[in-house]
């Protein structure tokens, strides 16, 4: 179990480094491929 | 057993509405080769034979009575043992779901696969809750790669890939979080579909990790691979994932060919450089396809990692209850992946769906420039049953995480792929095929242009 939490902190770590819009937090509920982030959600 | 077992199922559905053949005839050589073949192949998991054999004898039956047969009429096919069943537990390749009371109606998609006439012969064997790569099951046994017994189908929708490869069924249902439909098509040599995420309905079958779950076909033909997905197309109001689109049919433009299409291979993360299985077939594909040109989806590797942390947060909450009441009848090699799932902070979680909207408008923007991608689907020809580690570029890492190097960004922004098999000397190997959202027609249209000129063609393997 500790040898895949070390693994998710990686993963953890990766996505942490993304450079991301601060202002855009848009998450799974919303998510529908081809269309572009909903701007009343930033 | 007199009929060819590897005879595509557009041809069946042919022979069978035109009389050559019953279905009840072609239904009984099916279950004949079942018998023989799954001791050693562990396709199957449960082989509904009074069920096939009734609804093939019913439409032999209304053949007779003139009455118009389904595009898919006395087709056989079976199903990865997360979709119901009627009359069995639905058990996810677990040993824990067997508990459950059996399923009082199949599946959406099974549902509609025999409303096209499409005969179910059975449930298919696969690793435990989706979790896996290999086809590897602690509790009914691995899965064995009909190329090479001695080496794994993959997974996790391994008696899907294993057994349209046998002959075992020329079509059948897998599902792919990560890559559970392209890495057993890979391995095993056949073609594999996964649609845009949302496109077809998940009712009725076990999750694994909601948002990123895709349900989709896997066949050795890619006339049948868009047959039976154009059969399932459509709407439903009880997946709410599911995009109320549509029927979008991909066979009436199959033929239509790569013409003016702009085609281009994945770089950057999606280097097969010291990869050389992955490497030929890649480049097999892309010469094929006139992909002269390389583009590079920034981000994939973020992508992945995010792709880990909602399938282990998402999962690992799903199965919660199991874990704390039954963790010890979980195969080991899932349980301890659920129990970190369970530990990990939830803002992981959050920031892998912000990195996951993040990385699909990158590729959005690559997508205005080509139609297709073409990217390995896995770094590697089947491993051998057992194997735990894998070089890659250089170093050895653990296998099972690994295989999905190459699928798992894709599937992390729901782009539609089909996995198109490639042989070289010996084993075959996948490639896959992506497009921009919704636009499963482009892969289909290229999948069936490499079959045409014979650079992905699912060869029949050598049993008994």
């Amino acid at each position: 179990v500790l040898q895949f939490l070390e693994v998710a902190h990686r993963m953890a770590a990766i996505v942490e480094g993304a450079p991301l819009d601060g202002g855009a937090f848009e998450m799974a509920a919303g998510f529908r491929p081809g269309l572009p982030s909903p701007e009343t959600r930033r | 057993v007199s009929f060819d077992a590897f005879t595509p199922a557009h041809r069946i559905a042919d022979q069978i509405r035109t009389g050559k053949v019953t279905a009840e005839t072609v239904t009984g050589d099916y279950l004949a080769r079942i018998a023989t073949l799954n001791p050693t192949l562990n396709a199957f998991t449960d082989v509904t034979a009074g069920r096939a054999l009734a609804q093939a004898r019913g439409i032999d039956a209304a053949r007779a009575r003139g009455e118009a047969l389904g595009p898919l009429a006395g087709v056989p096919f079976a199903v990865k043992n997360l979709f119901d069943i009627e009359g069995l537990p639905t058990r996810a390749g677990s040993k824990i779901n067997r508990e459950r009371a059996p399923a009082s109606r199949d599946g959406e998609l099974v549902e509609r696969l025999s409303a096209a006439g499409a005969v179910l012969l059975g449930g298919l064997n696969m690793g435990e809750y989706a979790y896996d790569f290999t086809g590897e099951n602690a509790h009914d046994g691995a899965c064995r790669n009909p190329h090479d017994g001695a080496r794994m189908a993959g997974g996790s929708s391994s008696g899907s890939g294993s057994a349209t490869a046998a002959g075992l069924a020329p079509l059948s249902l897998g599902s792919d979080t990560n890559g559970s439909i392209r890495v057993p098509s890979s391995f095993c040599g056949v073609f594999g579909l996964k649609p845009t995420y949302g496109r077809l309905p998940r009712t009725r079958s076990f999750p694994f990790c909601d948002s990123l779950d895709h349900l989709g076909p896997f066949a050795r033909d890619v006339t049948d691979l868009a047959l039976a997905y154009d059969a399932m197309q459509g709407p439903d109001e009880h997946d709410p994932a599911c995009a109320q689109r549509v029927v979008e049919p991909c066979l009436p433009t199959l033929k239509d060919g790569i013409g003016g299409l702009r085609i281009a291979v994945a770089g950057g993360h999606f280097s097969t450089e010291g990869m050389p299985d992955a490497q030929a077939a890649v480049a097999a594909v892309a010469k094929a396809l006139g992909a002269g040109a390389t583009v590079d989806l920034a981000g994939a590797g973020l992508a992945r990692a995010a792709a880990f942390l909602i399938t282990n947060g998402e999962s690992a909450a799903f199965h919660l209850d199991r874990l704390r009441a039954r963790a010890h009848d979980f195969d080991p090699e899932t349980r301890d992946r659920f129990l970190a799932g369970a530990m990990q902070p939830s803002a992981w979680y959050i920031q892998a769906q912000r990195v996951r909207r993040w990385f699909h408008d990158q590729v959005m923007r690559v997508f205005e420039d080509v139609d297709l991608i073409v990217a390995p689907a896995t770094p590697c020809v089947a491993p051998l049953i057992g194997q735990k580690t894998l070089e890659l570029r250089g170093e050895t890492v653990p296998l099972r995480p690994n295989l999905g190097i190459f699928t798992q960004p894709i599937s992390a922004i729901g782009l539609p792929v089909v996995a198109v098999p490639v042989f070289g000397a010996g084993l075959p190997i996948g490639v896959q095929v992506i497009a921009a959202p919704w636009r499963e027609d482009l892969c289909l249209r290229a999948a069936f242009a490499l079959e045409q000129a014979g650079v992905c063609v699912a060869r029949p393997p050598a049993l008994g």
